[in-house]
């Protein structure tokens, strides 16, 4: 009896997956800006403005919500466009909505 | 001047103000690409493009920021220096111009494995073709004088003539003779003189007589026909040598005054300096007087740089026609080398054996006669009866 219930178990969460890879993400994941992390370097293709820049805390208008990012010794590489490369010792980052609501923090 | 100059420089630039965010925003909404931002207290240091200046310091005053710059890097720095000094860039446009004008002149002449000799004539044939350092080359003159030097076939098998950039190269190989024997011809030998046969060496033909024997002078010694046994006609060309002992007088003169050019000592320099198509000579009191030319060419050099100029420096070896007064017995030792001069010049191939000198003296001048015994090649295609 244990057994059979364990087998409909993994039947029942392989099905979930398989879905759950097949099935389309919201239209709006796709405009979101990203942010890709490679070494001490942050990349990200989003940014409208830089609000905050100290070698501590750095604070990014991404368009509907703010990113800011804690460490020490930041500083921008570089910066044309939306394209922002950041550098430096990156200790946390916090998401807030325009609306001042902490979205969540990493 | 100076913004087009700062376009091709990188710039490091700071700022101070504040809300230096806002700066910073206004200039990447502009398209202005900024890297390397650094936070300072009151403001930040930033990296952009020369080209940007301008943009980002009216920016500056716009918002009231202080913008300062205090880093170039790129080639701006020393093209303003070069452009504040205008004398070193016109120098070197001049100095490209006047290359690419005078690279039509000739700067120097490559002879290549010429010896010195030979070189001499080459300049002398190319002179008289206006060609030399500092003539104006065109290839007109370049034909001419092609043709003129290729016609020196008795020094030259194959000459060539290249001009490029200033440079005359010649290009050639030394003529190579080859002895052709022609075919002999149908025509039999005859003795040109009177004598005793000492060798009989024909080539070609049916020779007629045998060492030891006399010959009259317009004998016939190798005739070009023979009869077989049948009684027909073969015919062969004649030629070959035939050797005879020849007994010949030759009388000759020689006066005992002459009236003579010659040498006194004196020379005359005449300089012509040839530099970019021009001639330059200097001035001589004694024009026009005889004498014994030696040409000197001097190319003008500065180092190893040559120049288009050359110096021809010609010495004329003066001299007067004199009156020389030859003693009885120069006389006639002149008179007799005249005799053998006579001989050699009639037969070139003579060994002389023996010879009978009489030499008197008739009023003024002194007349020898001298009788050879020699033996020579006396086979002649002419027939002397």
């Amino acid at each position: 009896m244990k057994l059979q219930n364990r087998k409909t178990n993994h039947n029942r969460t392989a099905k979930a997956s398989l879905r759950g890879m097949m099935l389309q993400l919201p239209r709006e994941f796709y405009r979101l800006p990203d942010f890709e992390l490679r070494g001490g370097y942050l990349t990200t293709d989003g940014c409208r403005r830089v609000l905050n820049f100290e070698p501590e805390k750095v604070c990014l208008d991404m368009g509907d919500f703010t990113v800011t990012f804690y460490g020490a010794e930041l500083r921008i590489e570089s910066y044309a466009g939306k394209r922002l490369v950041l550098a430096g010792q990156i200790e946390t980052i916090a998401f807030q909505n325009k609306w001042g609501k902490p979205k969540h923090e990493t | 001047m100076k913004p087009n100059v700062w376009m091709a420089d990188r710039i490091s630039f700071r700022v101070q103000g504040k809300n230096v965010q806002r700066f910073l925003n206004t200039a990447v909404e502009q398209g202005i690409r900024l890297d390397h931002l650094r936070w300072e207290t009151d403001g930040f240091t930033a990296r952009g493009a020369g080209r940007d200046l301008s943009k980002l310091e009216d920016l500056a005053q716009k918002g009231n920021w202080t913008f300062s710059v205090f880093q170039r890097k790129g080639p701006g720095i020393p093209l303003e220096r070069l452009l504040d000094h205008p004398g070193i860039l016109l120098g070197g446009v001049l100095f490209f111009l006047l290359l690419g004008l005078m690279s039509r002149f000739i700067w120097t002449i490559d002879f290549g494995s010429m010896d010195v000799e030979t070189q001499n004539r080459m300049r002398s044939l190319l002179y008289d073709c206006q060609i030399y350092e500092g003539a104006w080359v065109d290839d007109s003159k370049l034909k001419t004088a092609q043709d003129t030097v290729s016609q020196q076939s008795d020094v030259f098998g194959w000459i060539t003539l290249n001009f490029t950039d200033g440079c005359l190269f010649i290009e050639n190989t030394d003529a190579e003779y080859q002895n052709i024997k022609k075919e002999a011809p149908m025509q039999p030998l005859y003795a040109k003189e009177s004598g005793e046969i000492v060798a009989v060496e024909p080539e070609s033909g049916f020779s007629l007589v045998v060492p030891g024997q006399s010959v009259e002078k317009g004998q016939l010694l190798v005739d070009v026909v023979r009869l077989d046994r049948d009684g027909n006609e073969i015919r062969q060309g004649a030629s070959g040598k035939i050797v005879g002992r020849v007994e010949k007088s030759y009388t000759a003169s020689q006066p005992l005054r002459v009236q003579q050019l010659i040498l006194t000592g004196a020379s005359e320099i005449k300089q012509q300096l040839f530099c970019l198509g021009r001639v330059w000579s200097q001035q001589h009191e004694n024009q026009g007087e005889q004498g014994l030319s030696q040409v000197e060419w001097l190319p003008l050099h500065l180092g190893r740089l040559n120049l288009p100029a050359m110096i021809r420096c010609e010495t004329i070896w003066l001299q007067q026609e004199q009156t020389i007064v030859y003693s009885q017995e120069q006389a006639q030792a002149l008179a007799f080398r005249n005799c053998r001069q006579q001989l050699y010049a009639e037969y070139p191939d003579a060994v002389i054996e023996s010879e009978q000198r009489a030499a008197t003296v008739e009023g003024e001048q002194a007349v020898c006669t001298v009788t050879y015994r020699f033996c020579s090649n006396i086979a002649s295609y002419e027939d002397w009866k």
